[in-house]
């Protein structure tokens, strides 16, 4: 896949980037640019919001309106930007301990309100930035440096728990499937709520290596092996699921959206 | 009277106040003694095209807050102790990033949930050093209602003046009081924004300071496309690891504030002038301190009140001359003696006195002018 | 304090009774209708409906309103007994007691000046609101005290109240204040 259209969106004064070779991270960051440019999106009216840890610091090598913010709260901000002006397209990347660990309140509550966000989770099933410890993403029984005998932690079903909580656009897939990648990104743009797009990515310098899977390419082998749709899952018994990754659409539904529900009442009300 | 006076709560002259001083944003959540403010801005702000969250956390208030100004909103936010203590980490951002917003403390008794409907002084120090590492802070502190809406608005135009969250402090009593306080027309008050860059977008720094020390950083979707972090920044808002950057930085934060100090040292005096003796009090206790001064004067006894508004930065200078050749200082607050440590950096310690109140209840001026006068016993 | 130009009101009954609500409506009266200085405050509790309820108001003709508290009240108003029993070691000599005479039992031979009419009995059954019993006591209050005209009490009051209760609410105010005025 070709760089070229989206070489214009990045800040080259910030490279080389951060991200170890092998991560999946910027798979996800080209995707993202892909769908932004598919869409053209003005890039004076795109807003990157990221919390703390290897996903984190995406905002910071794209040319939009960018924050880094505190570890967790990139939603809380993101909200508080969107709803001051809602002219901008808010888009936020999150790490997997960052979004659903302690960030996980944020998360339920923006997909409850419905807000007109984009939500990107990066799912890399570890703590990188601080050293491979287990997050609420570490399956079952796999290592990480807090777990040296294995997690006995188990897992969110993300996808699932962001659709209950009240997301209007709800997708999973991984960095192997590209194609759908963009397509997600989007389509959760354009969605007017809240839009969740969970991006299963390689960690090959802790999760990888912990876990025996070997490098960036491997992991991404292992992607698309483990990988089943939405549709097929339905199907299939918890065991069956056990080391599948279900991809595809979880949740598409109109609903209405917090700002708009919002600006009535100020048309209602407004008399300045 | 005129029909602009009003009988409201300090909560209630907050909101007013922040409207009138342009505020279009709130982001809260309940909290003991300070939902009114909440509740009045969710009334109010729709009715002036503002916007009112309430958030899932105390956290989240205070990200959002800071979010709403990073898009060119000015915004507030309001909680008690146990909210303020949540809210720490990102004031620090709000700091850090240079984010104008105003961050609104209605003390309770603490620690812990403490005696949430009571008042107290406890969060002196909290509001000076909570948040993490070197930062400069502002902090005002009204002691009546009329005075809650008039330095709303000027709390409200440092931050924007220097692009800083400033703390706004009050407490259990004041925020439910009612007194009169007499509304402003719009004319009649002085509003600060702050400023748009004048630069092309091509050369635009958004870090780079003005001569006031203070960075010109434009609103989100202005075409001034930018990044802000919470990690030490160069001038085009990139992460460094220079020491010298980071340390510029730094300094530069703490220096913003302290060039302007005289600025904005609000400090009220009470017979002070030919006053042999000195309270030194704050907030809700300063007026009660105002009537232990009418009463001990009564009694002969040459004493008077120094009331500092801006009660952080301490303006060692000014208090240090205004403290020369007076004989003791009496520091009186409903906490263990936060201020009092302040007073005696300054001043000898064996003339410093504290005057506390540790039981949720406020001191009446009875029995600060019994302290005084065991003190001079 | 000794130059007394300072006025104590202790409001204090039980959640429900609006008795709050009254401690501003006075407030509201004797500062914005008269110009004189007030300070309102009332007592915060984690009970939200029932339990005690006291509220605050002080007022001066000239004097600034330094400590915004009631230290001995000038005037008690008391809807439960226990509004008197809790405070009556508190009052002096010449407090002024208005309370609700169903509700409350003053013992004999007190120094303090009694006013007690049945307010609630009076709102429920001779004008038919039975809540409206704070509104009754507000009317008694401006004739045993002087302290507020009720014409500003009527005004405060009614800025509160939708038209349609004006009315009835008026008269509330004035029937207090014809009993209280034969109490005098």
């Amino acid at each position: 896949m070709s760089l070229q259209n989206i070489k214009k969106y990045l800040r080259k004064d910030m490279f080389p980037h951060i991200w170890c070779p092998g991560c999946g991270n910027g798979i996800i960051m080209a995707s993202l640019l892909r769908a932004i440019d598919a869409l053209a999106l003005d890039p004076d009216k795109v807003v990157v919001v990221s919390g703390i840890g290897c996903s984190g610091r995406i905002s910071g090598y794209l040319d939009f309106n960018t924050v880094h913010t505190t570890h967790g709260r990139a939603l809380a901000y993101a909200t508080g930007i969107k709803l001051a002006n809602p002219e901008l397209t808010v888009i936020v990347a999150m790490g997997d301990g960052d979004g659903s660990a302690i960030g996980g309140n944020h998360l339920i509550h923006a997909a409850r309100r419905n807000i007109d966000l984009t939500a990107i989770l990066f799912n890399n099933s570890i703590y990188g930035m601080t050293g491979g410890q287990f997050s609420p993403l570490t399956p079952f029984e796999k290592r990480a440096s807090t777990a040296p005998y294995g997690n006995v932690d188990h897992p969110f079903d993300l996808a699932p728990l962001v659709k209950s909580a009240g997301a209007s656009f709800v997708a999973r897939t991984t960095t192997f499937h590209v194609f759908n990648l963009q397509k997600y990104l989007e389509r959760g743009i354009k969605k007017k709520g809240f839009s969740f797009i969970e991006v299963i990515t390689g960690c090959p310098t802790f999760y990888g290596r912990y876990n025996k899977i070997g490098e960036g390419l491997d992991m991404i082998k292992y992607q698309k092996e483990h990988s089943i749709t939405y549709d097929r899952a339905k199907n299939l018994s918890e065991e069956e699921l056990a080391d599948k990754i279900v991809v595809g659409v979880f949740q598409d539904i109109e609903k209405p959206e917090y700002i708009s529900e919002y600006e009535k009442i100020i048309e209602r009300e407004h008399h300045e | 009277m005129s029909k602009n006076v009003r009988l409201m709560q300090g909560n209630e002259a907050l909101v007013e106040a922040a409207i009138m001083a342009g505020v279009r944003f709130f982001a809260g959540y309940p909290i003991t003694p300070s939902s009114e403010i909440a509740e009045g801005f969710s009334k109010k702000l729709p009715r002036v095209g503002g916007k009112f969250i309430q958030m899932e956390d105390e956290i989240a208030s205070m990200a959002a807050t800071i979010g709403a100004s990073i898009a060119g909103v000015k915004s507030v936010t309001a909680t008690s102790g146990p909210g303020f203590s949540l809210k720490q980490e990102n004031l620090g951002f709000g700091i850090m990033a240079e984010v104008p917003c105003l961050v609104v403390n209605v003390q309770r008794m603490g620690p812990s949930t403490g005696r949430p409907t009571k008042p107290s002084q406890g969060d002196i120090m909290q509001t000076r050093w909570g948040t993490h590492g070197d930062h400069p802070i502002v902090v005002l502190y009204p002691t009546t209602v009329p005075e809650v809406f008039k330095y709303t608005i000027e709390a409200i135009n440092i931050s924007e003046r220097l692009r800083t969250p400033v703390i706004f402090l009050m407490d259990e009593t004041l925020g439910h009081m009612r007194e009169k306080v007499l509304l402003p027309e719009p004319d009649e008050i002085k509003v600060v924004n702050r400023k748009f860059p004048k630069v092309g977008k091509e050369d635009y720094l958004p870090y780079k300071p003005a001569d006031d020390d203070v960075p010109v950083i434009a609103p989100f979707g202005k075409g001034y496309r930018y990044h802000i972090t919470g990690l030490h920044h160069n001038y085009k808002g990139y992460p460094t690891t220079q020491p010298e950057e980071v340390e510029e930085l730094t300094k530069r934060l703490l220096r913003k504030v302290e060039r302007v100090l005289d600025d904005i040292f609000i400090l009220n005096t009470y017979m002070y002038d030919d006053a042999e003796y000195v309270l030194y009090a704050y907030g809700i206790t300063a007026r009660i301190a105002k009537e232990a001064v009418n009463i001990l004067r009564e009694e002969g006894l040459k004493i008077g009140l120094l009331n500092p508004i801006t009660i952080w930065p301490f303006h060692e200078d000014k208090i240090e001359g205004l403290l020369g050749g007076k004989k003791k200082v009496f520091v009186v607050e409903l906490n263990s003696g936060q201020m009092k440590g302040e007073i005696e950096r300054i001043y000898p310690r064996k003339d410093v006195i504290g005057i506390n109140k540790l039981n949720a209840e406020l001191i009446n001026p009875y029995e600060i002018a019994d302290h005084v006068r065991e003190g001079l016993r | 304090m000794s130059n007394r130009d300072r006025i104590e009101v202790l409001f204090w009954g039980i959640g429900g009774q609006g008795l709050v609500l009254a401690s501003i409506i006075l407030a509201e009266a004797v500062g914005v209708y008269e110009g004189k200085n007030v300070v309102q405050s009332q007592a915060y509790t984690a009970i939200v409906r029932g339990g005690t309820s006291k509220a605050n108001v002080i007022v001066s003709e000239e004097k600034e309103i330094l400590f915004p508290q009631v230290l001995s009240p000038d005037i008690l108003v008391a809807f439960s007994q226990e509004a008197y029993n809790a405070n009556k070691g508190k009052l002096k000599p010449d407090t002024k007691i208005i309370y609700d005479s169903d509700m409350v039992k003053i013992e004999d031979n007190v120094p303090f000046k009694l006013y007690g009419i049945p307010f609630f009995k009076i709102a429920r059954e001779e004008l038919g609101i039975p809540f409206a019993g704070n509104v009754v006591a507000l009317g008694a209050f401006s004739a045993v005290t002087g302290i507020v005209k009720l014409s500003s009490l009527e005004r405060a009051l009614l800025s509160k109240v939708r038209e349609e209760y004006h009315e009835i609410n008026r008269k509330a105010l004035e029937r207090g204040f014809e009993l209280a005025e034969k109490l005098n």
